[in-house]
């Protein structure tokens, strides 16, 4: 779907045919599935950087070139080609980065890989601690009597509300059904089995429920250069509501999300892949049965009557709904000026710090 | 508040630096708590800490340098007496090389050598082999006698300088999150009073006369601002845009309307003081700003503090003109000096206010409206940012979007909430009540446990400074 852009193939690299050692023994696409599987707590750019970890202490490379260069091919496999391309492609840069200049500070090749396993392991070990920092920082913007909307199920808000609620703050969460993933409902159960009073609306009711909200929550897939966020689509659509209604957006994010994109419009994503066609979303057909046995039995009119779901064909539904599922988009990039402020573990960014802090990173 | 730090710094008995900066963040804390409205306090101790921050950064720079030269002086003596007769003459492209890192500055490497009490073990290792590699390769240069490999030897990276100039940032940076010994940990419990306290004297007493010419710098900058025959909006009586005015009244012709801002009046007393400087004034109600507003080519303010996003708490009355000049496209221009810059977040309206007495708004209705009404007087409003165009300071004209910029640029992050280091409490009662004699400006023993409550009640939860006295 998305324009083709400089340095993403549209196809997976080429088999690397015996290139390195290093390459053919790791399977790093695989490895980088199973390390996301692993932990419900694992989020992409922490699995991509995991598996570079990995790559680095497998690699029998004797020379730098030779690590290097196992290490761009990785990257290159992790960076295109499925669904968490966007949010591993942070990790990855970070990284590489991160290789380039050990290796250009330390000239001992041997340390120098030893240091690179060491520090990533670590790091890959403190990120829930980055969660804890940024409940830390967030909590403040939740008063008492807030009204928060929230978008689908994001671990970093779950866990920042789970703190406001362990402070005995009095505050109730609109969570959007967030089709197609239907996470919105496992927020409302995790947000009310703490206590928290929660209520799943529709995506559409977004506008219908503005200007009873406070303030707005949303995580991200990543953050891009222009202070932007990449989050699952609908975060735009809200984000829109939001500044129309005059109602605070905060995106709460890690800062080992930021990525190296500048987006122009919805469509620079560079998202080659259906990312929709995910083999475990719910089952249309019952979904649809569901949906027609607890549908409001009286129609409101006769047209509704004639376009109620169980009249359709159900091999009709399942076909248009399948389509929808191979060109429908994943994820939505939303504008920072639509964003108040990042919460993010570093502390709270305006949308223009971002850039700042991609430099600093990059020096 | 400067003149009281500067007595807490010579007066106070303060072993190290660390001392130090815990007992400066314990009096801005207390003083901070005694005017939670007053911002600046906390600015200016958020501003003190980093400049002392940047002076033990300094002296460290200058000691780890000392350190590296004597260490290099010494592998260079060790490889050369490690060096066969006949591999003397070969010794020297090898002494050539060793001195080539004493020019170019600062190898990072050596650097978390020296440095580090705090640095992992992997990294003491680490740098200790380097000196070792660096002994060895050069010992091995003259063995093998080949000069050719003589550039490759010395660890000097070639990011250094860049490492260096930013070694403030490298802790607020995402690398910084893998390579914890790369950025230079200072222990400031290592640098001494008497190595550093009149620094510090010296550096307080700049920042004094910095406040002092605040409104000269900024009024300076009035006649790029102001032009000929422009009517200009204001309210409130702040001292720099009085001086901003005055000082562009001495080159230009310009009119100015001021905003009376009941109940304070304060709009008077600027109208007078302008029309004594010969400005062309008029005075108008806080009803007719939005009349008015489409006559006007700029609005004027100044404020109370300016907050991490670039919005304002300024005077009540501030967000109406800020409101009406965004509906007319008249560009709202902020004069105020950088120690109003606070690291806070207006995540609630009502946290940055004060409510005044109601009766000078009620005062003429008596006792009908009284019992029945509630009469309220909040004393300031907060202005977005988005109204605001610009900001006049004393260190030049910024956006409102760059002031998370200077921020990071003027205060450390550690300062932001002014919590004292753990123990750091303890360790100071005892010791500091012959400085609290000295320094006389805390009422001591009465107030000792209900601060020491407080101070604990934060350090655990870990609310802004501000909200937690907001909420008393």
């Amino acid at each position: 779907m998305g324009k083709p852009k400089s340095g993403r193939s549209r196809s997976s690299s080429p088999a690397k045919p015996a290139a390195t050692a290093a390459a053919k023994a790791m399977d790093v696409l695989a490895y980088f599935e199973q390390t996301l599987a692993s932990s419900p707590d694992m989020t992409p750019p922490i699995a991509a950087i995991k598996t570079l970890v990995e790559l680095v202490r497998q690699s029998s490379a004797t020379t730098l070139s030779e690590l290097l260069s196992a290490l761009s091919a990785a990257i290159e496999r992790l960076n295109t080609g499925h669904k968490h391309s966007i949010p591993a492609s942070a990790g990855c840069t970070l990284f590489n980065r991160f290789a380039m200049k050990s290796f250009a500070k330390d000239q001992n090749f041997e340390r120098t890989k030893l240091t690179l396993v060491a520090r990533g392991n670590d790091f890959v070990d403190s990120v829930d601690s980055f969660r804890e920092k940024i409940a830390t920082v967030g909590n403040q913007f939740i008063q008492d009597d807030a009204v928060i909307l929230i978008h689908s199920y994001s671990r970093v808000v779950m866990r920042l509300l789970q703190r406001a609620a362990a402070e005995n703050k009095r505050f109730t969460v609109y969570v959007t059904e967030s089709r197609p993933t239907d996470s919105g409902a496992r927020a409302v159960e995790s947000l009310r089995k703490r206590g928290i009073p929660a209520h799943l609306i529709l995506d559409s009711a977004v506008g219908y429920v503005m200007d009873k909200v406070d303030l707005v929550l949303v995580g991200a897939e990543g953050v891009v250069e222009t202070g932007g966020i990449l989050n699952q689509i609908g975060t735009y659509q809200m984000a829109m509501v939001a500044r129309e209604k005059k109602t605070p957006f905060y995106a709460v994010t890690e800062s080992y999300k930021f990525v190296r994109m500048f987006p122009l419009d919805q469509y620079d994503l560079g998202i080659d892949v259906p990312i929709l066609a995910d083999p475990a979303m719910p089952d249309w057909d019952a979904a649809a049965a569901a949906a027609a046995a607890c549908a409001p039995s009286v129609p409101h009119s006769p047209t509704e009557a004639a376009h109620r779901v169980s009249d359709m064909s159900v091999a009709a539904r399942h076909a248009i709904v399948e389509e929808m599922a191979r060109t429908n988009p994943a994820l939505d990039y939303t504008p920072p000026q639509y964003i108040t402020l990042l919460i993010t573990e570093k502390g709270v960014l305006t949308p223009s710090a971002v850039s700042d802090e991609l430099i600093k990173v990059f020096l | 508040m400067l003149d009281i730090l500067r007595m807490v710094v010579s007066s106070g008995k303060w072993g190290n630096v660390d001392n130090l900066m815990d007992l400066i963040k314990l009096v801005g804390k207390r003083c901070q708590a005694a005017q939670p409205m007053e911002l600046c306090t906390g600015n200016i101790v958020r501003r003190l800490l980093s400049v002392i921050r940047e002076e033990c950064h300094a002296i460290v720079m200058e000691e780890q340098r000392e350190q590296r030269d004597q260490q290099l002086a010494r592998s260079k003596n060790a490889a050369a007496t490690a060096t066969t007769a006949a591999g003397k003459g070969l010794s020297k492209p090898a002494s050539a090389a060793g001195s080539r890192p004493a020019s170019a500055k600062k190898s990072p490497a050596l650097a978390s050598l020296t440095l580090a009490p705090i640095a992992t073990g992997s990294a003491v290792m680490g740098a200790s082999a380097d000196v070792n590699t660096l002994a060895t390769g050069l010992s091995n240069l003259s063995v093998t006698g080949s000069p050719s490999t003589a550039g490759s030897a010395p660890p000097t990276s070639p990011h250094g300088s860049h490492l260096h100039h930013h070694q403030l940032a490298p802790h607020t940076s995402v690398f910084s999150l893998f390579a914890e010994t790369d950025a230079v940990r200072i222990d400031y419990g290592r640098i001494k009073s008497t190595k550093t306290k009149s620094m510090f004297v010296e550096a307080i007493n700049e920042m004094l006369d910095e406040m002092r010419n605040l409104h000269d710098s900024i009024a300076a900058q009035s006649v790029a601002h102001i032009h000929s025959n422009e009517i200009i909006l204001t309210c409130g009586d702040a001292m720099t845009t009085l001086n901003f005015f005055k000082h562009a009244a001495k080159k230009r012709q310009f009119h100015v309307i001021v905003v009376e801002s009941a109940p304070v009046y304060s709009g008077h007393q600027l109208a007078s003081k302008l029309a004594a400087a010969g400005i062309e004034t008029t005075v108008i109600p806080d009803s007719a700003v939005f009349a008015v507003m489409s006559r006007v080519n700029k609005v004027v303010l100044g404020t109370h503090a300016i907050l991490a996003n670039g919005g304002l708490v300024a005077l009540s009355g501030a967000t109406t003109l800020a409101v009406a000049a965004k509906h007319y496209a008249i560009p709202v221009v902020v004069t105020a000096g950088l120690y109003k810059l606070t690291p806070l977040h207006p995540f609630d309206l009502d946290v940055f206010n004060l409510l005044g007495a109601p009766a000078t708004v009620a005062d003429e209705a008596g006792d009908t409206l009284a019992a029945g009404a509630e009469v309220l007087n909040p004393y300031f409003d907060y202005v977005a940012p988005e109204l605001v165009a610009l900001f006049i300071t004393n260190e030049g004209v910024y956006a409102p979007s760059y002031m998370y910029r200077l921020l990071t640029e003027s205060y450390h992050p550690d300062d932001v909430s002014l919590e004292l280091s753990p123990g750091a409490w303890d360790r100071f009662f005892p010791k500091t009540a012959a400085a609290a004699a000295t320094v006389g400006a805390r009422k001591v023993a009465p107030a000792v446990p209900v601060v020491r409550k407080s101070a604990f009640a934060e350090s655990e939860g870990s609310d802004e400074d501000v909200s937690s006295e907001g909420e008393q």
